[in-house]
């Protein structure tokens, strides 16, 4: 199947993923970030706006903002305003434990916002333990609080071995809370390294996860899954990852990676130093990820429905993006 | 009416992108991004009061036929909206 976008070479990203701070209140098993933990380096509001600025100047058509938890940013606020001023739209990702009913009302006036709170787990039990003690309630408490003023909102399940079973029942609490059901893939990056092999769906339950989703096809993915998409019909979405094709990710200092999952390794360069138009075009490590193929993956007949996979999963069992995803259920 | 003679106006919840190859489609509603790979058809869909397709009227069968599918699946897809 010809992909034919990957050949393309866009003038800039279609969105990208800033990290706002590495500042963190919770210390979650599998969290991609184990980046900065006090807000020494972090951009500037200053900074921040001419980040935005360029953003919106290169036409990026929206932005992630996530961390560390983003609330613990003074600014985020004003951060969210600029971006409205922009006509920027955000997507931002919180744990939710601080937000109450004036941030709410606050967060309710910004356009074009979706707030996507974080859940692995439909019982305190299970989401507890992967989140902190605590999590369950609070992350539920900002869930509520959002849907009630019609804010644009997601819910995120990190799906994991020890919380699979409560796929669905994460799903329902999605659908009655009038929320999006969003379900990621575990990488191993950031804290998930340490225990990644222990964390990760066994092949079954991927086998499994994959036929939920074509069931549930309302259910986001951000493309989390496509590897999955040899086992029969692609699900849906590119089918290739878009690491510095399409996306690519600020961390809390200014750093510029491919991925959000790849921060753990060699940077593209650092936003303060040179703007990201010129990095998006012209950093080699970039260039590289633009030329991957997946050599041992060219004489499968299903290459064309996944381009070889996660290179964050290559990357961390083998050290090179240019290796099969490990995960790949068909090899 | 031939979906070549309708007017249309892109959906407020839509945001386009000039490439080299034609341009990007992006509808923050959906979440979707489209791909539209002729240069012509991106032009018209920039026409911010009134979007017309009627400079594929002149073209051959087939690719009237190609044009007319991909309006039918942006007016579907809430893209475009008559």
């Amino acid at each position: 199947m010809l992909n034919r976008w990957r050949t393309l070479s866009l003038k800039a990203p279609l969105s990208v993923t800033w990290e706002v701070t590495g500042r963190c209140n919770f210390n979650c098993v599998h969290c991609l970030s184990t980046s900065l933990r006090d807000g020494d380096d972090e951009l500037s509001y200053t900074e921040a706006q001419a980040f935005i600025d360029e953003l919106a100047q290169l036409e990026v058509f929206y932005l992630n903002m996530g961390g560390g938890e983003p609330f613990l940013r003074e600014d985020i606020l004003d951060l969210l305003g600029y971006t409205m001023e922009k006509n920027m739209p955000v997507q931002l990702s919180t744990n939710g434990t601080l937000i109450n009913e004036e941030t709410a009302d606050a967060l309710e006036k910004i356009k074009d916002l979706r707030i996507q709170v974080s859940l692995d787990g439909s019982s305190v039990a299970v989401n507890d333990q992967i989140r902190g003690s605590g999590s369950f309630k609070e992350a539920f408490n900002a869930l509520t609080l959002l849907a009630a003023r019609k804010i644009a909102l997601s819910l995120n399940f990190v799906v994991m071995r020890h919380n699979f079973k409560q796929l669905d029942e994460g799903y329902r609490i999605a659908q009655n809370l009038g929320a999006t059901f969003r379900v990621s893939r575990l990488r191993p990056s950031g804290m998930a390294r340490s225990d990644y092999e222990n964390m990760q769906l066994n092949p079954g339950q991927y086998k499994e996860l994959y036929y939920w989703l074509q069931q549930h096809p309302h259910v986001s993915t951000g493309d989390s899954f496509f590897f999955l998409s040899a086992l029969g019909n692609p699900l849906p979405g590119i089918n290739t990852c878009g690491a510095a094709r399409m996306t690519c990710s600020v961390a809390p200092n200014g750093d510029l990676y491919p991925c959000a999952f790849l921060m753990d390794g060699k940077k593209a360069g650092n936003i303060r130093e040179h703007n990201l138009s010129f990095l998006w075009q012209n950093a080699p490590l970039f260039q590289d990820y633009r030329r991957r193929e997946v050599g041992e993956c060219l004489s499968c007949s299903y290459y064309g429905y996944c381009h070889g996979g996660c290179p964050a999963v290559s990357v961390f069992y083998t050290g090179r993006h240019d290796r099969r995803d490990p995960e790949c259920l068909i090899s | 009416m031939d979906v070549l003679h309708k007017k249309y106006k892109l959906s407020p919840s839509v945001k386009i992108r000039r490439e080299s190859f034609g341009g990007i489609l992006y509808d923050h509603k959906s979440g979707r991004v489209l791909f539209i790979y002729q240069e012509l058809f991106f032009d018209l869909l920039t026409k911010k009061d009134e979007i017309t397709f009627a400079a594929y009227l002149q073209q051959d069968d087939s690719q009237r036929a190609k044009i007319s599918k991909l309006i039918k699946q942006l007016e579907a897809g809430g893209i475009i909206i008559a």
